[in-house]
């Protein structure tokens, strides 16, 4: 891989994503070992159609579907960007501590277009995490009414919920949550396990998954034997693994120096722009929210305003 | 198949305890083996027992010797078909651990009275002509690869006039018992040579084998026996083969209480310490259920997960036991105590007991895991 003007080039020429640094800089040099590479992203996406096979496609899925990167009509594309992926209306969420009910959000509106890559900000406590693990389908709305990818997730039983889980939703957290004892390659098989694909096509797309982040030959390691972007890396990869629609990020780059941190967001957003993941991510820094296409800000359980911007 | 490197990684994630908690059940299921193993050698005792046939043994200890002269009066007993007396010897070998029992009999008789032990008749007739001859059982033949012709030196627990309790014999004979274990050691001599050239106790018996026309009638002519030497010096009780075998065996007390009592209270504690490790474990990877649960793990399968988990480890740690047993059931046999193979019944019973302890033990924590909220967890509450 090699970066010309700011934009990451594969070893054919093609375009594979912008990042907005001089290819000088110590950053652009501290890049070179996630070594993303279209010859390496681009295995990874026929490899999950047969695992999208054992899922009906909801509406949502399809729009994704039609609206990869190699596809050369741009109004298929804008089709895409305008299909909100998730739309929720007047959600509440009150947590019961001891004796105490708190209302952490209060009557959520908002809409998420599918391949958006939103910035969640806001104040500790203000309840960017709750509405982050609602729209993951880990916690369950109060009131209100939850779409996500076509379907009403507060309306599923939690077996429903978990089954959707693997099939449209992958977790990306701040302190990466890796099985201990498990290898990256193993710890990246997790979502699959659950699902009906052949040893040979789970091994497959985890080898996609782990080359799409850069970490082919650590394939074996341990989460011990890995730095921490590395393992941040390998909860990418496990997070994409099963061709997820959404990505919900939890301050992702929160445990990570600035340079590793700026790899991950640079993962990010070629993910967002590459596989056209729709990424919502949770963050405090305000660095990390100017990689997002749109930043959102909450506090006190309200949304306060919704600025749109494009990521340079 | 695919979880294995889930499961294998939970169960050793704290090495140090795993181990203990293995090394533990492996101990319980060795004990349980052994014991069982034995409960159930001697359970076997008086089960292919013959209901034609008595035993005349001293009122006051099954070891306590009876007068020869008993035989006569006995035969007299109306009802009674044939009879005759046993005294012999326990000895060994060459090695200690070559243990084997002899019985000091009129062989002729004897094979009168036990049919179902099988000889030749050409090698009975021989024994008639051979006072210093044997008839060994086909697996001590076998063990020790003698042959036909042999002569077999024994040191015994009998002293011979002469001083010395080593025995000579030649072997002129084989038999076959269709079955019971404890048959397979012993050997069969002349009990007039016997006699005659011991030290001690010579007119005496052991015992006298009955053999009776009508089993109905046993009672009575047990009642019978036992009347013809009420107040002499060495009053008799009859009884039945299968009583006479129990009443053996319930002078070592009363082995299988025991054993089960042994084996309860062995697993009782096992289960808390399986339980305990089970419990700590799940406690300690909450946040890695939750990320299970998280990536589209449902409930009900990180509760599989989790008795998957505790069933291996107590089906392989039992199995791993109750090998050990298999393996070390042999040389109690040597001791006289229990069979050559410990009983597959015994090792079923184990496995199954082993995965009553891993439900038991994992259901707790199974339940834990499936009532986890992914949130809390996630956030250590």
């Amino acid at each position: 891989m090699a970066m010309t003007d700011g934009r990451f080039v594969g070893p054919d020429g093609q375009y594979l994503g912008t990042v907005n640094l001089s290819g000088s800089s110590p950053l652009a040099s501290a890049l070179e070992p996630v070594k993303i590479t279209a010859p390496r992203i681009r295995p990874f996406i026929p490899a999950h159609r047969p695992f999208n096979m054992n899922c009906p496609p909801s509406a949502a899925r399809a729009v994704y579907f039609s609206c990869k990167s190699t596809d050369p009509n741009p109004a298929i594309k804008r089709q895409r960007m305008t299909t909100a992926l998730v739309s929720l209306k007047g959600i509440v969420k009150r947590y019961v501590r001891g004796k105490q009910r708190v209302q952490v959000l209060h009557g959520i509106d908002l809409e998420i277009r599918a391949g958006e890559f939103l910035a969640l900000m806001g104040p500790s406590g203000s309840g960017k995490t709750t509405l982050l693990n609602l729209i993951g389908g880990i916690d369950r709305a109060d009131e209100g009414d939850l779409l996500v990818a076509g379907e009403r997730i507060n309306a599923l039983s939690a077996r429903q919920l978990a089954r959707w889980r693997a099939h449209n939703v992958g977790f990306v957290f701040q302190f990466y949550n890796l099985m201990p004892l498990l290898t990256a390659q193993q710890n990246v098989e997790l979502p699959l396990l659950m699902t009906n694909l052949s040893k040979r096509q789970r091994g497959a797309n985890v080898k996609a998954a782990l080359e799409l982040v850069g970490l082919a030959d650590r394939a074996t390691h341990k989460p011990a034997e890995l730095s921490g972007g590395q393992q941040q890396r390998v909860a990418i990869a496990r997070a994409l693994v099963a061709d997820p629609t959404l990505l919900v990020c939890d301050e992702p780059t929160g445990d990570l120096d600035r340079e590793m941190a700026e790899q991950i967001l640079d993962l990010l957003q070629i993910v967002n722009r590459e596989q056209h993941k729709t990424i919502i991510m949770v963050t405090h820094d305000p660095k990390a929210a100017e990689r997002a296409t749109r930043q959102l800000h909450l506090d006190k359980g309200r949304l306060l305003q919704a600025e749109s911007s494009l990521a340079a | 198949m695919k979880f294995l490197p889930l499961l294998w990684s939970s169960l050793w994630r704290k090495k140090a305890r795993t181990i203990f908690t293995v090394l533990s059940i492996v101990i319980a299921f060795l004990l349980f083996g052994l014991l069982q193993g034995i409960n159930a050698w001697m359970s076997a005792f008086g089960t292919g027992s013959n209901a034609n046939r008595l035993y005349v043994v001293s009122r006051v200890s099954q070891v306590q010797p009876l007068p020869n002269a008993y035989l006569h009066q006995i035969d007299a007993v109306p009802g009674i078909k044939q009879s005759t007396y046993i005294a012999g010897f326990t000895g060994f070998y060459q090695e200690k651990s070559n243990t084997l029992v002899g019985f000091a009999t009129d062989v002729k008789a004897w094979f009168d009275l036990y049919p179902e032990w099988q000889i030749a008749p050409e090698q009975l007739a021989a024994m008639s002509r051979n006072r210093a001859g044997a008839i060994v059982a086909a697996p001590l033949m076998r063990a020790f690869r003698w042959k036909i012709g042999d002569r077999i030196p024994l040191r015994t627990s009998v002293m011979k006039r002469d001083g010395s309790a080593d025995w000579d014999f030649e072997i002129v004979g084989i038999y076959d018992v269709p079955s019971t274990q404890a048959e397979a050691n012993r050997i069969l001599v002349n009990y007039a040579y016997f006699d005659e050239a011991r030290l001690l106790e010579r007119g005496t018996a052991w015992a006298f084998v009955v053999a009776v026309d009508d089993p109905t009638r046993s009672a009575q002519i047990c009642a019978a026996v036992d009347a013809l030497f009420v107040n002499s010096a060495y009053e008799t009780v009859t009884q039945d083969e299968k009583a006479y075998v129990q009443g053996q065996l319930r002078q070592l007390g009363d082995v299988s209480l025991m054993a089960n009592a042994i084996v309860a209270a062995v697993l009782f504690t096992l289960l808390f310490l399986t339980g305990n490790t089970m419990m700590q474990s799940v406690r300690e990877r909450t946040p890695e259920l939750a990320i299970l649960k998280t990536v589209g793990f449902s409930d009900r399968a990180v509760t599989v997960l989790v008795l998957i988990e505790s069933v291996l480890l107590c089906v392989l740690a039992a199995s791993l036991g109750l090998a050990a047993a298999a393996a070390v059931f042999p040389v109690t046999a040597a001791l006289g105590i229990g069979g050559s193979a410990l009983p597959i019944k015994v090792v079923a019973v184990g496995l199954a007991m082993a995965l009553i302890l891993a439900l038991a033990s994992g259901l707790p924590p199974a339940w834990r895991a499936q009532r986890l909220v992914i949130v809390d967890a996630l956030a250590g509450r």
